[in-house]
């Protein structure tokens, strides 16, 4: 008996097998639920026939070409947002007119949705892949942003002083003391992004996209709604999610235990 | 201790999950419409009937029926609550989620719903609507064969959506193929897609009214129309089970719709103001919208065999076609 507790604490320990028992409960409930038909079937299909359906789609291939679709114009997206943040960053550093457009930006367009400014994106772009990247980008980069530019700002004067002491100016105090002691900042801009992209795509899609091979996992989503497939929906959405962890737990966490947590920033 | 902490904590997770799922359902609660009265004496005080359509002109019976007060009048005392929505897909929804209790909708998204097993029927038409593929006068397109190319963009409101399998079937009868141009469709509601439009960012729209007319006064011209799509198919009064089974409340409904596709018929100075005031335009327009040609306000159910035998022969549905009354309450008038 103490034996099996130990085993369990010792799993415990592990973060995927707490991932692991959480995803599990989930199932379980969803699972539970619908034996209650507490809603109807149509709508909330059984988990296993969602499951069936994800590996139905993957193996067929339809599921994989999707989200590569997806993957590519979201890291297109992201790619061009973190450019794009990097030039504004630098440049408010340096000057004090930068920063003050940089904050009134933030201020105006952060708090619009990605996919209230798709009339103009089509206006400008047309329909297609570069207006969806260009919603992406809105969406990106003023989180980034207001991340980027939290930390620089929440940079103890004493570490900026000791920078300056040892001879350091302009770029290489820029690459020496205000990025390493801005990296929980930039860090958290990367997730926020990472997110807002994700969201943005899929809404984009949702609202409009080429149907047929060249859609991605909101066109696909909207096509599933629209012929009432819910198992296939339901399926599409685990794929995001699964993606959405795979990076956090992969990407974001690797680079956190590299840096922050390497250097004791955070806990 | 530890333990008893983890399984708390586990149990707290699950706890929040169901309250979660709670939440959600809460909006899917099953339609009721009761009424505490009967026919002749009747009080439907306790009755509430939830409705939803879209905009434009063919649900200007819907815009009658709301502003003449036809509901009120014959079921005293019950309350209505309208909502518009975006498209059959989320009418579909709120339908099944029991969110809804009557929807007006184009028959390709109520067929899909049935065929998928959806408890709720047609109950009976309410307009055969215009649908027109609109492309600019100066394109040099003259047929479907030229929009079979690689950059165009053809707009429909939504997939799935009549236009949508209208353009199929004339694909199929054109072109050999009913999926030739499914690569060039784009989704977009018709307000966006006229837009687009105008800006040249979509190559075609499949319009309906009032947007064929705006795009013809745009310079538009229309290569294709219902008929070259093997004819119109109806807008479609649904409503489920519990309606249907409450034999006071669907009658009330039908006759409410009859009085408003009557009066819509007369043209009279009435009609023409609820549309105007509804669609934002002038009286003289609603007058044109009103006899565009294609235009048919009738509460026959036109098109769904013809629809539902070709999206069933194109997988649109999962299962064969089983006849118009699998899909209609009894009584539903089926027109051509």
């Amino acid at each position: 008996m103490m034996q099996n507790q130990n085993d369990f604490q010792r799993l415990w320990a592990h973060s995927w097998f707490r991932d692991f028992i959480y995803l599990a409960a989930v199932i379980a409930i969803w699972q539970i639920l619908y034996g209650l038909r507490l809603f109807p079937a149509m709508l909330f299909p059984s988990m296993w026939d969602i499951l069936k359906t994800l590996l139905d789609e993957t193996l067929s291939g339809s599921m994989i070409s999707k989200t590569v679709f997806s993957l590519k114009l979201i890291l297109i997206g992201m790619g061009a947002a973190v450019v794009l943040a990097v030039i504004l960053t630098t440049a408010a550093m340096f000057s004090k007119t930068v920063m003050d457009l940089v904050s009134t930006l933030i201020a105006v367009l952060d708090p619009l949705p990605g996919i209230a400014i798709l009339p103009v994106a089509i206006l400008v772009f047309g329909l297609g892949e570069d207006a969806i990247v260009f919603v992406m980008i809105h969406s990106i980069i003023w989180p980034m942003l207001l991340n980027i530019t939290g930390g620089f700002k929440s940079v103890p004067a004493i570490y900026t002083d000791v920078g300056r002491n040892i001879g350091l100016r302009r770029f290489r105090l820029l690459w020496g003391v205000y990025i390493p002691a801005s990296v929980p900042n930039i860090l958290a801009g990367f997730k926020t992004g990472w997110s807002r992209a994700w969201r943005a795509f899929i809404s984009a899609e949702m609202v409009f996209g080429a149907s047929g091979s060249s859609g991605g996992l909101g066109w696909d989503i909207y096509m599933k709604k629209a012929y009432l497939d819910m198992d296939g929906m339901y399926a599409t959405l685990i794929v995001i999610m699964l993606i959405g962890i795979l990076i956090e737990k992969g990407v974001f966490r690797t680079i956190e235990n590299g840096t922050v947590k390497k250097w004791g920033m955070v806990a | 201790m530890k333990k008893t902490k983890k399984i708390l904590a586990l149990c707290l997770i699950a706890a929040l999950v169901c309250v979660c799922f709670s939440g959600c359902g809460s909006t899917a609660a099953p339609a009721s419409a009761k009424s505490s009265g009967t026919e002749g004496t009747a009080d439907y005080s306790g009755l509430t009937l939830r409705l939803a359509a879209q905009y434009g002109m063919q649900y200007a019976p819907v815009y009658v029926l709301k502003e003449m007060g036809y509901l009120e009048q014959l079921l005293p005392g019950v309350k209505l609550e309208w909502d518009q929505l975006a498209g059959g897909s989320a009418m579909n929804e709120a339908l099944i989620s029991g969110s809804l209790d009557v929807a007006f909708m184009g028959i390709p998204p109520a067929l899909i719903a049935i065929d998928s097993g959806a408890a709720y029927r047609v109950a009976c038409g309410i307009c055969v609507p215009p649908a027109e593929l609109m492309v600019p006068a100066n394109s040099g397109i003259k047929s479907l064969a030229d929009l079979n190319a690689e950059g165009v963009t053809i707009a429909v409101p939504s997939i799935g959506s009549i236009q949508d399998i209208m353009l199929s079937t004339a694909c199929e009868s054109q072109l050999g193929d009913a999926n030739a141009l499914s690569d060039n469709l784009v989704a977009m509601g018709n307000a966006d897609a006229y837009a687009a439009f105008k800006t040249g960012s979509v190559t075609a729209h499949f319009a309906s009214m009032p947007y064929i007319a705006d795009e013809q006064n745009d310079g538009m011209v229309s290569i294709l129309n219902a008929d070259d799509c093997g004819g119109g198919a109806s807008i479609v009064c649904v409503c489920t089970e519990d309606i249907h089974q409450n034999e006071a409340v669907y009658n009330a409904l039908l006759k409410g719709l009859q009085m408003a596709v009557d009066l819509i018929n007369t043209q009279s100075d009435q009609v023409l103001q609820i549309i105007a005031s509804n669609e934002n335009c002038t009286a003289d327009e609603a007058r044109t919208y009103l006899n565009w040609p294609g235009t048919l306000y009738t509460e026959d159910v036109c098109g769904l065999t013809r629809l539902g035998e070709f999206m069933a022969q194109h997988s649109y549905l999962k299962n064969d076609f089983q006849g118009f009354g699998s899909y209609t309450w009894e009584g539903a008038m089926e027109g051509k």
